[in-house]
């Protein structure tokens, strides 16, 4: 943001107070200044290789060894790897990598245009607009555990959803039904996040940008896609994101609601099942730095695909918004 | 390269790290509410049914030179064994005397992490065998029986005269269910534990088994599709409703405690909550329990239950030992039976004659005890209780048939049990 921003014919605060306080230090102030910064950051670097680096490096390094039942594990290079991708474990890998994979797009495309919608509710202004706010962030303020369970009350044969449908539907008992009912929870629970985020971005466009609009003429869907869609879409672009990789993690809502029945098992489940029930750390750890590695990338790729023109044009927003 | 665990260096860094940790907040190896006089530690699940902390503190007053602490974890099964694991691999010694479920025996005992009991002293004539098979493995003891118990059939009394024993009989009742807007059988088809129980059940009520005594995997054999064939066609021709995929103990209780269900399996438990009296409950009275049917007879139940074992890392393994036998001894079992209604292992509490009217339905529960299976004994249990749920939950939806569930199981159970 600040490389971007210091570009020639924009006006950049910050650089402005670099410059003018940079003449009047002396070369020996500065080193002595980044020695200072070295040693204060050095406890949290210290901090962050001990609770982060360390266990990831144990895990991707036990990854390459078995899991005996008894004595110790032997080295055993990348067949865990093997194991899961292509060995005799393929079925159950690939089955939760594509659940994952569907659970991801499907709740993150419907939570975002929800979101969407709730967000431009919850900016209006009406009487109740607090009220308002207050129900639709309700479902977020619920742990996930608690709202799995709420709903796999409500899911049950006997319980309220048939009963509102008038239908029998055993929700647990066939494929698809559990895998929406999964998808329903979380498109209920998270969409609120969603609105929060893009509200966020709403309120930071300046309401002259529209009345100069409307004294141009133009329409309500025009502002809409000319002011609000683009000047929202950094706040948007960040929501996704969140959203993808909180999705591509999803743990606690399948395992509480269905316990990966009717084929409704994710990565992260797999991990768990392998890791601490099964006790293959091993195994287990193979299919953590593959989950690890395929949310990095698919990071890496959204935010390759939509985030740097997002980015460039949040700068521009926030320069035409401060003329 | 031959080791994995953390290197020394590492080791002793954590540990340094753990140290200043625990030191600066003042509670260096302690737990809360702790007695410091303690030598003994008795891990036991928050769920036990009865109340643990009463006979520890008896067994305080009586041995002031063993007292032993009691730890309370978590209420559910995984948790627990989570919290016992962490404890053996870090091999602290922490957990003296573990409360372990009937399955985990095979698995701690593999991995070296439980002390062989002597068996005459803890799986005596006075232990009933079925629950001392739970504590062995490879031929010891390993962990010294206590609660016990295996599922039933409970039936509408007030609508069946004659509780059926085989398949044929019960199927051949289910006219009386539809007569009565009722549902007829269901237990427990959720895809947890609870579905391995009941598919073991099931393919030993069939004469057939899923591993045997000699660790081989023999579930491909035309017993165990006709057992599996019993539930499958169940949901299929609808003796057993399509909700019961969803049931775990609870559910199916309810169930037939609101009087929706003609048969149940399920286990001693459920006798008192539903003898209950109170609107919650429409069968106080109305409802008795036999031993569960099978193919050609008699059916085969498999076990539940809960035993005392000894962890390998303790360093009051005399003290542990007494209070093992103390918990298992006629009397705190007799007072345990009598306040959980629940069987446990003592055989001649069950001739008891006060005992067993305050709790009839222990008295067909002791029947039942006699002809069980325990579920597949493998130091791999998740694996295969993995393999079996998932395998078996498909045959039920009607994602798989019969054929392609029992084959595909046999094959991921050859793979899981291999090299353990």
């Amino acid at each position: 943001m600040t490389a971007r921003s210091s570009t020639p014919g924009r006006v950049d605060p910050g650089a402005a107070v670099t410059r003018r306080g940079g003449p009047r230090r002396g070369r020996g102030e500065r080193a002595v200044e980044r020695g200072l910064a070295f040693w204060l950051l050095l406890p949290t670097l210290a901090a962050l290789g001990i609770i982060v680096a360390y266990p990831v490096g144990r895990a991707v390094v036990r990854s390459l060894f078995d899991d005996p039942i008894h004595g110790a594990p032997a080295f055993v290079g990348f067949a865990n790897y093997a194991e899961a991708l292509w060995g005799f474990e393929r079925l159950d890998f690939w089955n939760a990598f594509g659940n994952t994979v569907l659970f991801t797009v499907v709740t993150v495309a419907v939570e975002t245009l929800l979101g969407l919608v709730m967000a431009l509710v919850m900016h209006r202004a009406f009487r109740g607009r607090g009220i308002v706010r207050a129900a639709v962030l309700l479902p977020w303020a619920l742990p996930t555990a608690v709202s799995a369970v709420m709903w796999g009350w409500m899911l049950q044969p006997g319980g309220i959803v048939n009963a509102l449908l008038g239908t029998e539907i055993v929700w647990g008992g066939a494929e698809w039904p559990a895998k929406w009912s999964i998808m329903f929870a979380e498109i209920w629970k998270t969409s609120p996040f969603v609105a929060l985020l893009i509200l966020a971005g709403l309120q930071t466009i300046p309401p002259h940008l529209y009345e100069a609009a409307a004294i141009d003429g133009a329409s309500a869907w025009r502002r809409f896609t000319s002011i609000t869609l683009p000047l929202v879409k950094p706040a948007l672009v960040v929501a996704v994101l969140f959203r993808t990789l909180d999705a591509l993690r999803m743990y606690d809502l399948p395992q509480i609601l269905t316990g990966g029945a009717n084929n409704t098992n994710t990565l992260s489940m797999l991990v768990i099942q392998a890791a601490t029930r099964e006790l293959k750390q091993g195994y287990g750890g193979a299919l953590s730095t593959i989950t690890f590695l395929f949310v990095f990338l698919c990071a890496f790729l959204l935010i390759k695909a939509i985030g740097a023109n997002v980015f460039a044009g949040f700068g521009q927003a926030e320069g035409g918004a401060r003329r | 390269m031959g080791t994995t665990g953390p290197g020394s260096w590492t080791r002793s860094l954590a540990l340094a790290v753990a140290g200043t940790l625990l030191a600066a907040t003042g509670c260096a190896g302690s737990l809360p509410g702790e007695d410091g006089d303690a030598v003994v530690t008795f891990a036991v699940t928050r769920a036990s049914g009865g109340d643990m902390g009463a006979i520890v503190e008896r067994f305080n007053e009586e041995n002031p030179d063993a007292r032993v602490r009691i730890v309370y974890l978590a209420a559910g099964a995984d948790a627990q064994r989570n919290a016992m694991v962490q404890d053996l691999q870090a091999r602290t010694g922490r957990y003296d005397v573990l409360y372990t479920d009937a399955v985990w025996t095979a698995e701690f005992a593999a991995r070296g992490w439980l002390e062989p009991l002597a068996t005459e002293r803890f799986a005596g004539p006075n232990i009933l065998p079925a629950a001392a098979a739970t504590g062995m493995y490879q031929g010891e003891l390993y962990a010294a029986p206590f609660a016990t118990g295996t599922g039933m059939l409970y039936y509408r009394s007030d609508l069946v005269d004659d509780p059926p024993t085989t398949w044929a009989e019960l199927i051949a009742a289910c006219p009386i269910a539809e007569a009565n807007d009722m549902d007829c059988y269901a237990g427990q088809f959720a895809r947890y534990e609870g579905l391995t129980v009941n598919a073991t059940e099931a393919i030993a009520s069939a004469g057939g088994r899923i591993i045997d005594e000699d660790g081989d995997v023999v579930v491909d054999s035309p017993e165990a599709r006709e057992g599996l064939r019993f539930l499958v066609d169940g949901f299929r021709e609808g003796y057993i409703p399509k909700a019961a995929l969803t049931y775990m103990e609870d559910e199916v209780r309810l169930s037939f405690q609101r009087g929706e269900l003609l048969f149940m399996r399920n286990w001693a438990f459920a006798w008192p909550a539903m003898q209950e009296p109170g609107p919650e409950s429409r069968v106080q009275g109305k409802f008795d329990a036999v031993p569960l049917p099978g193919l050609d007879g008699p059916g085969t139940g498999t076990l539940g239950g809960n035993n005392l074992a000894l962890s390998t890392y303790s360093d009051h393994k005399a003290e542990a030992l007494r209070f093992i036998e103390f918990v298992q001894s006629e009397d705190v079992q007799r007072r345990w039976m009598a306040e959980t209604n629940t069987p446990t292992s003592w055989t001649s509490n069950y001739e008891d004659e006060e005992l067993m009217a305050a709790a009839p339905h222990l008295v067909p529960q002791r029947k039942a005890l006699d002809a069980v299976q325990p579920r597949p004994v493998s130091p791999r249990y998740n694996d295969v209780t993995n393999a079996v749920q998932k395998h078996v939950h498909a045959a039920l939806t009607g994602a798989k048939t019969v054929d392609e569930a029992v084959s595909d199981l046999q094959e991921e159970l050859e793979w899981a049990v291999k090299g353990a």
